[in-house]
């Protein structure tokens, strides 16, 4: 009888539109502003670039997994992937072959991994969580016999030029990364391959029925994400030197956080590049702060979890709130 | 309020969603033991009602009682227990699992006060309540192994073997044939003798006619009235549900029908459909009819390269093409309009424009790049020509009425100039309004020398706007007649097998 009576009478809401990028940019300017004041050593242009850099790899994946969110399709094999790359590269550049022939050995592994990604998940019909936790242990399986478990050492200047150099103030990995997210950007935005992902994402059969090439176009994503991953193993190498199972061991969970806090969707049909970007400062904020505060890694793993759930929370209570 | 003549009244029921009136100020009313027929065009208002009375929605504002008594239903859950079962127009039985266990999915017997399941008292209440059913088969049946129809008098007996009071039934017999329609009218007396009411919904009026004692007739959201079927005829109800006599809905149109655009010859795939020939002239509007499972959905797929085949070929324009999937009939200008628009058609959270463009994505700008501009002067364009009611061309499509998105993705096809078009049931869940409009595009679309063929199941839409129909059955095609042959007897006659 009440909820009748609250439900006949209650004024129509108001529509008040704020944008999940905004949401997101005023959220990660308030943990800048809190570790700022906790920490003095966290507020400056230094530890921001060194921040940048530390997760910039993250950022060059987490563009691709947008890409492949966007078509309702998911990558859990990026990790293993990069850590392939590495090893793979490193084992060729001890052979003594021409450095830039390993990148793009490199970028080859990337590739090959995407398209057999693309080419199972769309031929099988399995679920793409599943081909890429299937790929994801292949891969470690291929990185441990490879290198019996050690590490290998991988020197090269033009290497460690790309993982540690830096152009004028700024490390060529943060100009990289921004790079890609430009790039991503207007790709998925502004070009009808993004539209027809897009399409796809949200309505697939409806994409097949408009004359949309579904297979082909979603093995080509796996494969922007394979190369995507593999730039980060590089990235990654270059930056420690080696080639190892470690390597990227894990980077699917951080890519994911990034790209969820940043308002795709697991469902498909949705991805903001910009706001993948503010998920990926705001996860390396929470590492960088915590750690200045001399806080453990436990604790910011422990933070981080909080934060995805809460901000996906919001997502979905404000979803609702529609009907 | 007391009144113990009715056991159910709803009084002022109004339910509204964002942006639309589902129900205006609906009064209803059921006696005990009667059979309520529900009518009303797609988009009406049935369904709303329905789920407001099983507890599915929550009204806006207004008041239900039962057996005198003020009722509140939050849920389902508060429906159920009052009484309250609907069965629903799709099949929802548990395919893998069998009678006994379908019938009692959720709470199953025990054994005295232990948990261990009775299986051989459900076994026996499943007997009895068959019997009681005319069905005669073996309750430990997988159900999956059934006919649509037993399918559906499982559900019956899923409803009612708990003190049901009111059993509404959904399009309870769109998928059967005319025999099983006759066995499930048998178990509605039977109900009846029992006390139970039933609310009846279909779209035909001739079975409303037939088995119900009172039919109440929404339209566009508005109870247009409540009247003793004995008191009423076809023609009447008609007018009641559509607002207007059923020769203004149709447009009236001189038929320039030209040479043959497409032939299809010789389709075959599996029992689904076989052997198929037909064509289709320039300006033609060709109706498939049949009921549900007679194969025309996959045929037309089939055709259109959404649908496998193992045998047949296709001519567009005298000349024979080869169509493998819907990239090839686009490039020939065939466009397809799919029935589910939820799942098939729309792109619901994109906006009106995106969807407008939808299968022309290639026209929007130079290379590789979208052009916004040009998206939104296409998207306009159509918003305009087809009187498209969105507040912008941004406005996600989901936000728009069932009439305007089919109108949207309609203009999609306009967008890419199809010659082609297949409309597999183009007016399902729309309003009135939407449809006359709808109609009358698919007049124009004709007029320009586009060809369309039609799969309807509501028989006055089919009758109404075809030019040429071809029935249907099991795969099969049991008869084709031309406008001035056909009529509702010949075509039901034919889609049900009989020659």
């Amino acid at each position: 009888m009440e909820k009748l009576k609250i439900n006949a009478y209650l004024p129509k809401r108001k529509k008040i539109h704020i944008s999940t990028t905004a949401i997101l940019f005023i959220a990660l300017a308030m943990i800048f502003l809190i570790f700022s004041l906790l920490s003095k050593k966290f507020y400056g242009i230094e530890n921001l670039i060194s921040m940048l850099k530390n997760i910039s790899y993250i950022g060059i994946v987490a563009v691709g997994m947008s890409l492949a969110l966007l078509g309702a399709d998911a990558d859990l094999s990026v990790g293993a992937n990069a850590g392939l790359t590495g090893i793979v590269m490193a084992i060729a550049n001890n052979k003594g072959i021409n450095i830039w022939v390993c990148l793009l050995i490199g970028l080859a592994v990337g590739f090959l991994i995407g398209a057999i990604n693309g080419i199972i998940t769309t031929r099988t019909g399995i679920h793409p969580l599943i081909t890429t936790i299937g790929m994801l242990s292949i891969l470690q399986g291929l990185s441990l016999t490879f290198t019996n478990g050690q590490s290998i050492l991988l020197q090269n200047n033009v290497l460690n030029f790309i993982g540690n150099g830096r152009l004028g103030n700024i490390p060529f990995s943060v100009v990289l990364v921004i790079l890609f997210f430009i790039v991503f950007y207007f790709f998925i935005n502004k070009t009808k391959y993004g539209r027809r992902v897009q399409i796809i994402g949200l309505n697939p059969k409806a994409a097949f029925l408009v004359g949309i090439k579904v297979q082909k176009i979603r093995t080509l994503n796996y494969i922007i994400v394979g190369m995507c991953a593999s730039v980060a193993g590089i990235l990654i190498s270059g930056m420690t030197g080696v080639g190892m199972v470690q390597n990227g061991d894990g980077m699917q969970m951080l890519v994911l956080t990034a790209v969820f806090l940043g308002g795709a969707s697991l469902y498909g049909g949705k991805a903001n590049i910009l706001g993948t970007f503010a998920g990926v400062l705001i996860i390396s904020a929470i590492y960088n702060g915590l750690t200045m505060m001399n806080m453990s890694y436990f604790v910011v793993r422990l933070v981080r979890g909080i934060i995805i759930i809460l901000v996906v929370a919001a997502y979905e209570a404000r979803e609702r709130k529609r009907y | 309020m007391e009144n113990n003549e009715y056991l159910l009244l709803m009084n002022n029921i109004s339910k509204e969603f964002p942006g639309v009136k589902a129900l205006k100020d609906v009064n209803f009313n059921l006696k005990k033991g009667e059979v309520m027929g529900l009518l009303g065009e797609n988009g009406a208002g049935k369904s709303t009602l329905i789920k407001i009375l099983s507890g599915n929605y929550t009204l806006t504002s207004g008041e239900i009682y039962l057996e005198g008594e003020k009722v509140i239903f939050n849920r389902p859950a508060d429906a159920l227990a009052r009484g309250i079962r609907v069965i629903y127009q799709e099949v929802t039985t548990l395919d893998r699992l069998t009678i006994v266990e379908n019938m009692f999915a959720g709470e199953y017997l025990h054994r005295g006060k232990s948990k261990i399941i009775d299986w051989k008292g459900m076994y026996e209440e499943v007997k009895s309540i068959l019997k009681k059913l005319g069905l005669n088969i073996n309750p430990s049946t997988v159900v999956g192994d059934l006919t649509p129809a037993e399918k559906k008098i499982v559900e019956i007996g899923r409803a009612i073997h708990k003190k049901a009071k009111i059993l509404i039934m959904d399009e309870p017999t769109s998928a059967l044939n005319e025999k099983e329609i006759d066995t499930i009218f048998k178990i509605i007396m039977a109900l009846k003798k029992e006390g139970i009411s039933v609310i009846f919904i279909s779209h035909k009026i001739s079975e409303i006619l037939m088995i119900t004692d009172r039919v109440a007739v929404l339209r566009d959201g508005a109870m247009e009235g409540i009247v003793n079927t004995s008191d009423t005829n076809n023609d009447e109800l008609i007018k009641m549900m559509i607002g207007r006599n059923l020769g203004e809905m149709y447009p009236k149109r001189d038929i320039k029908i030209g040479d043959t655009v497409l032939e299809v010859k010789n389709f075959s795939f599996k029992n689904i459909f076989r052997d198929i020939s037909f064509q289709l002239k320039k300006g033609e509007i060709l109706c498939l009819y049949g009921l549900l499972g007679s194969g025309r959905s996959q045929l037309v797929r089939a055709i259109y390269g959404a649908f496998p085949k193992e045998n047949g070929t296709l001519k567009i324009n005298e000349e024979k093409v080869d169509i493998r999937n819907p990239v090839d009939s686009i490039k020939y200008f065939m466009g397809m309009v799919p029935s589910d628009r939820k799942n098939e058609g729309a792109a619901l959270l994109m906006d009106v424009k995106g969807n407008i463009t939808l299968a022309n994505i290639n026209s929007l700008g130079n290379g590789a790049f979208l052009n916004s501009r040009i998206e939104k002067e296409k998207a306009k364009k159509w918003i305009d020509s087809l009187n498209i009611k969105t507040p912008s061309a941004e406005t996600l499509l989901e936000s728009l009425s069932g009439g305007n998105q089919q109108k949207v993705i309609l203009a999609r096809w306009l967008e890419s100039g199809s010659k082609i078009l297949i409309l597999d049931e183009p007016t399902i869940g729309i309003d009135v309004g939407s449809k006359v409009e709808i109609y009358k595009l698919m007049e124009d679309l004709c007029e320009q020398g586009v060809s369309i063929i039609m799969i309807s199941s509501e028989l006055q839409e089919v009758l109404g706007i075809s030019d040429r129909i071809i029935v249907m059955y099991e795969g099969n095609i049991t008869g084709e007649f031309n406008k001035n042959e056909f009529n509702a007897e010949k075509l039901m006659k034919a889609a049900s097998g009989i020659n």
